[in-house]
């Protein structure tokens, strides 16, 4: 619709401006109709900005609900969002945009509670507040920056695709899939660089090829050997003679599987119309992408809008001699040809316990070295249980240290992994430095990850980032409005999996759809799969204490042996389980976090995790009754309460 | 190549009764058929497809009918599958050629025919699809479909 030139004041009759105005009607009362409104203000979702004239903004421009608001920006080339507070300031901003070129610029009328909405929506307090093409701006200030950069103009220009998703794994598949499944055109740039011993993957992400799925199938693969020793308990006969484990059988299984996955993925893009790349891409204009694959061959995509999902690597330290050179990480183990041998995990993150443990439960013989606590971030009171409960598993902790110099005393080949000279100092409670060394055949680095996508901040987009590397954003939405994150790359959100395969499909909702969605990053379970399991939901005991004081925690807590495992005496895990409830005493007893130690313990914290998202107060686990005999049982009959400085709780007998 | 070449000369070895064709050398004066005179016949009976032109050029351009197997290393009914094709295939005496195509190296093949799980193994005749089935088949099943492809007529079944 042709907006004409400062003729707000007229209210000449002549048949164009009174079918602009016709027009304008029919497209109120479909917007009424589209919105199923419940609410029953009348009129105008939108009116374009030029056809404003005083009669059809004292008859048209009600106050629209959020989600028609919304669905109305979601479509418009560009929208200005204001309450009646700021109505005063709209022409500026009409004018600012329209001084842009920009046709059918839209003005979206809220109310004063909307515009709280949108405020926790952008995590902007602009307001009036402007959209491009679907993507939050911010203000006056915003918009002519862009302006004056030339951005805004490019933004405008025809764009071969809706959505370019930079990054194949997790997130980046999930939004790729969801955005085509809404009729958008889609491209999914995925590549993988080798990893320091020049291991790469197929399409699908860490999660597939060198994360969750291999670390979950050697996890169970580990946990076998103990069911054989329980097998015998119960009767099973067994040949004579040691029952040995081959790493090779298990490797080639397992990367068969996962190869079917990479592949699976590949169709499933080309089902769902998602174009797949598999180069490396780079921006090199604001809406534009370069990729060039393995053959050399360079593709350059331009888009509306990008998404980046590349994730993250195994940091090294270029510091300790040897480190980067012949260590290997979770990028090559699972992979491997040959069995890793006499093995050295550094770090305590999730990543070094989970394949300390794995490769211990097949039999190797296994050393942790930890510079300071485990699992950083976690429930400490766990963390250091499942230390204890590993240690008793057969692995060795050094504490306290790291290595100093990794020297080679023999290169590995392509059927051995050779040997390796760890140094490292200890230093006692005197201060006095021992020094150390240990021969391994392998060590495994799992110092914690970063983010290798140091391109994303590049002179033609300059993408905020976090210290750490990561992208910072405002609900996904980055510095640069059309570009969006989600996945490990965004800052302070769980780098998980399942977190980013929501974000993805919320987000791709949200900006193409203009669905009133956010992910809900809190309260998200997870677990952590060491020999013995450990789920959780919720806050840590300390970060409890920290949010509501100590007074105002009641932790409830149990010891137990899973019944399975009492047959065979030597099991371990039978003084090791261990659950608890972390309540807020004057809200009820609502339960704000929940832990527990156990076999299966991923399998068992989904299910109450919908507890803590709903709200639950103890009383409402006491009313549950318990599946018998289970494990998870022991949640609905918790009544020890933890008492600070008391003695380690023993299991008691059935 | 070369390993393909030289178990398909052992597997040929090891079939007993059928004479060994030597394809390649024309001057055998009693080649039984003629229809290996013509070009294709100079190509060994089964053979590995990388690539679109090779795809034009050995399949689509065959005037012998040829079955296309998709397959991956990985897969386990294609390791099964594969070589009891190839052995039908070498009894059907030229009546039917093979290409192999692995969809890990070949994906942009696999892409253009569609396909989505592994085995999938496709008919052409003139360049055009006769025949496909998915998975694991037993021999019953995989000498109809070869009958289907090389058009033998249901009385000599």
């Amino acid at each position: 619709m042709e907006c004409p030139a400062g003729d707000k004041a007229s209210r000449t009759s002549s048949p164009g401006r009174f079918s602009r105005f016709f027009t304008s009607i029919r497209e109120r009362v479909v917007a009424r109709v589209d919105t199923g409104a419940s609410n029953r203000r009348t009129g105008a979702v939108a009116s374009t900005a030029g056809a404003m004239a005083p009669r059809a903004a004292r008859l048209g421009s009600s106050a629209v609900p959020i989600s028609a608001a919304l669905t109305t920006i979601a479509k418009s080339p560009a929208a200005v969002v204001y309450s009646e507070s700021v109505q005063h300031r709209l022409e500026e901003y009409v004018n600012l945009l329209r001084g842009q070129e920009i046709e059918n610029t839209v003005v979206v009328h809220v109310d004063e509670d909307a515009r709280k909405d949108f405020q926790k929506l952008t995590l902007r307090d602009n307001w009036p507040l402007v959209y491009v093409k679907g993507d939050c701006v911010g203000g006056l200030e915003e918009v002519n920056k862009l302006v004056a950069n030339g951005q805004l103009k490019s933004w405008f220009q025809e764009h071969q695709y809706d959505l370019i998703v930079i990054g194949g794994g997790s997130g980046g598949l999930a939004a790729a899939k969801e955005a085509a499944r809404l009729g958008k055109k889609v491209a999914c740039f995925d590549y993988v660089k080798p990893s320091t011993q020049d291991t790469t993957w197929g399409l699908g992400g860490t999660c597939v090829n060198v994360g969750c799925i291999p670390k979950k199938l050697m996890h169970q693969g580990a946990l076998l050997g103990g069911s054989i020793k329980d097998a015998k308990k119960f009767g099973w006969k067994f040949p004579e003679g040691e029952i040995t484990h081959n790493w090779k059988t298990m490797r080639d299984a397992i990367n068969d599987h996962i190869a079917g996955l990479n592949w699976a993925y590949r169709v499933q893009l080309r089902e769902k119309n998602v174009e797949y790349v598999n180069s490396y891409a780079t921006f090199v204009g604001p809406h534009e992408v370069s990729g060039k694959n393995k053959k050399g061959v360079v593709t350059n995509y331009t888009a509306t809008r990008f998404l980046v999902a590349t994730g993250l690597r195994p940091k090294f330290d270029a510091t300790i001699p040897g480190c980067k050179e012949y260590c290997i990480s979770s990028d090559d183990i699972f992979s491997i040809k040959y069995s890793p041998g006499k093995t050295l995990c550094v770090g305590a993150s999730y990543i070094s316990l989970e394949c300390a443990g794995f490769l211990k439960g097949i039999g190797l013989e296994v050393s942790v070295m930890v510079r300071s606590i485990l699992l950083r971030g976690f429930d400490q009171q766990i963390s250091e249980k499942i230390g204890k409960h590993m240690e008793a598993y057969g692995i060795n902790f050094i504490r306290g240290c790291i290595p100093t110099k990794i020297e080679q005393l023999e290169p590995k080949t392509k059927t051995a992994p050779g040997r390796l000279l760890v140094h490292w100092v200890s230093i006692d409670a005197e201060g006095k430095k021992t020094e150390h060394s240990e021969e391994f055949n392998t060590v495994l680095y799992a110092i914690g990850r970063e983010p290798q996508n140091v391109d994303v901040k590049t002179d033609v987009v300059d993408i905020e980032l976090a210290k750490s590397g990561k992208i910072v954003a405002r609900h996904e939405q980055t510095s640069v409005p059309w570009i969006y994150a989600i996945g490990d790359i965004l800052e302070g959100k769980p780098e998980l999996t399942p977190v980013a395969i929501q974000a993805g499909r919320v987000l791709a909702r949200r900006i193409f759809q203009g669905n009133y969605e956010l992910t809900e990053y809190d309260k998200v379970p997870t677990t952590v799969f060491t020999p013995l399991e450990y789920g959780c939901c919720g806050l840590s005991e300390e970060d409890a204490i920290k949010k509501y004081g100590q007074d105002n925690i009641i932790v409830y807590h149990g010891a137990f042996k899973p019944l399975e495992y009492v047959i065979n005496e030597d099991r371990i895990e039978n003084n090791h389980c261990y659950c608890k409830l972390i309540c807020v005493r004057n809200q009820e007893e609502r339960v704000v976090g929940y832990h527990i130690l156990t076999p299966t313990a991923g399998e068992i914290t989904q299910g109450f995790a919908i507890g803590l998202k709903l709200g639950a107060k103890k009383r409402d686990f006491d009313r549950l009754i318990g599946i018998h005999p289970t494990v998870a049982e022991q949640f609905t009959t918790l009544t020890l309460e933890k008492k600070e400085g008391e003695e380690e709780l023993k299991v008691e007998g059935c | 190549m070369f390993a393909r070449a030289a178990r398909l000369v052992h597997q040929a070895a090891a079939l007993p009764k059928r004479p060994l064709l030597d394809l390649a050398n024309k001057q055998h004066g009693h080649l039984r058929n003629s229809r290996f005179l013509c070009y294709e016949a100079q190509r060994p009976l089964v053979f590995d497809v990388a690539t679109t032109e090779e795809f034009e050029e050995h399949v689509l351009r065959s005037t012998i009918p040829v079955i296309v197997d998709f397959h991956a290393d990985w897969c386990g009914p294609c390791k099964m599958l594969g070589p009891r094709l190839e052995q039908k295939v070498q009894g059907r005496e030229g009546a039917v050629l093979m290409a192999k195509v692995n969809i890990d190296e070949a994906g942009d093949l696999a892409d253009e025919f569609r396909v989505s799980a592994v085995p999938t193994v496709i008919g052409f005749q003139n360049g055009e699809v006769v025949a496909e089935f998915q998975g694991m088949i037993d021999d019953d099943q995989i000498d109809e479909f070869l009958d289907q492809v090389a058009d033998v007529p249901a009385a000599e079944q």
